[in-house]
């Protein structure tokens, strides 16, 4: 009987040793993606009804306008009732406001329609952005201005270099071709400034207060994504990735929009200077 | 590379649009109406954060209401 189990104890003991280190494996892994899980379960309803809401405006219009205010009254009732989830529902409740406004006005033309659509970001943004902030210590939204020198040039460059990629990619798919260059460029810039505030300076700040910073990045990239899209091409979706991945991260690195919005406004700049250079002369 | 808006101009998808603009700032008001009034000052502070939006879908009703007299 002892020789069976000192045999039963040789044969098992490597298994055992075996197991313990993977549990200690397990709880470590565990203890380390702990931030990044926090809150996800508000994370993942947030984002998936503002998904489900583009998603369906593009690919089915008359459901989306539906779905579009589902997502509005979720996430106003998120808004209500959890107060640690507030300024993030709030936040991204704008969105669903902004397409409602638009196709109420329904205004002719792929500039008219952008130009409400992006007014009424833009005004809700910076109301939002004024109303949340007040009470923030300035660290908290880093505007600071040291390291411009250096910094501004650089995101000017990178804006250039996804202009170009963007160019690659959408230079066929121009929506603004029946329009003056000088008002695009300026709505560009318009347009670069409303995003920013809204996605990186009011959603990713926000998030990065309630869930992982990494995690905003990665909402504020989807949801530039289903925002970006196009149902008549494809070859809008790798640029509007590129694009919110690069705008996302330099935000969690460096928490500052006037680099952001450089970096956005000379890639819309160097794209719809191209097309006019290239194509529509 | 812009934020792309899907919807084109349609008569039928505006009146609906305005429409469920007008049955959730209803709904809003309710529920504003049932959560809020009887609370306390510091939780009744929280509804400053919803007062943009429902200056949007208010004026979103007045646009409506215009939209109905001058038939358009």
């Amino acid at each position: 009987m002892k020789t069976v189990r000192h045999f039963a104890a040789t044969m098992f003991s490597p298994l055992r040793r075996t197991a313990a280190v993977i549990a200690k494996y397990w709880r470590k892994a565990r203890k380390a993606t702990k931030p990044l899980t926090k809150h996800g379960y508000i994370w993942l309803m947030t984002v998936a009804m503002l998904v489900a809401a583009e998603a369906t405006l593009i690919w089915a219009p008359k459901v989306g306008i539906y779905v579009n205010a589902v997502a509005l009254v979720g996430l106003t009732a998120i808004g209500m009732l959890s107060e640690k989830a507030r300024k993030v529902a709030i936040s991204m409740a704008i969105i669903p406001v902004a397409n409602m406004v638009t196709a109420s006005f329904m205004p002719h033309g792929a500039l008219g329609q952008a130009t409400v659509l992006y007014v009424t970001l833009l005004v809700l943004a910076i109301l939002y952005r004024l109303l949340f902030t007040l009470g923030y210590p300035l660290d908290k939204t880093k505007l600071a201005y040291k390291g411009h020198a250096f910094g501004l040039p650089l995101m000017l460059v990178t804006g250039q270099i996804l202009g170009v990629i963007g160019y690659g990619f959408l230079r066929h798919h121009y929506p603004y071709a029946h329009y003056s260059l000088p008002l695009v460029a300026l709505v560009s810039v318009i347009f670069a400034f409303a995003e920013e505030i809204l996605l990186r300076g009011l959603i990713q700040q926000e998030g990065g207060q309630l869930f992982h910073p990494a995690l905003a990045a990665f909402a504020t990239t989807i949801l530039y994504v289903f925002l970006t899209i196009d149902h008549g091409t494809l070859l809008a979706l790798p640029v509007a990735i590129l694009m919110g991945a690069v705008l996302s991260f330099t935000y969690y690195k460096k928490q500052n929009l006037i680099l952001t919005t450089a970096i956005n406004a000379a890639a819309k700049l160097t794209y719809v200077g191209l097309v006019a250079g290239f194509i529509l002369r | 590379m812009f934020f792309h808006f899907p919807l084109h101009a349609m008569t039928n998808l505006r009146q609906t649009v305005l429409l469920i603009n007008t049955v959730l700032l209803i709904a809003a008001l309710i529920v504003v109406e049932l959560v809020y009034s009887e609370s306390e000052p510091r939780k009744r502070r929280e509804l400053r954060y919803f007062y943009p939006l429902f200056l949007v879908l208010s004026g979103l009703l007045v646009y409506a209401v215009y939209v109905q007299r001058n038939g358009l």
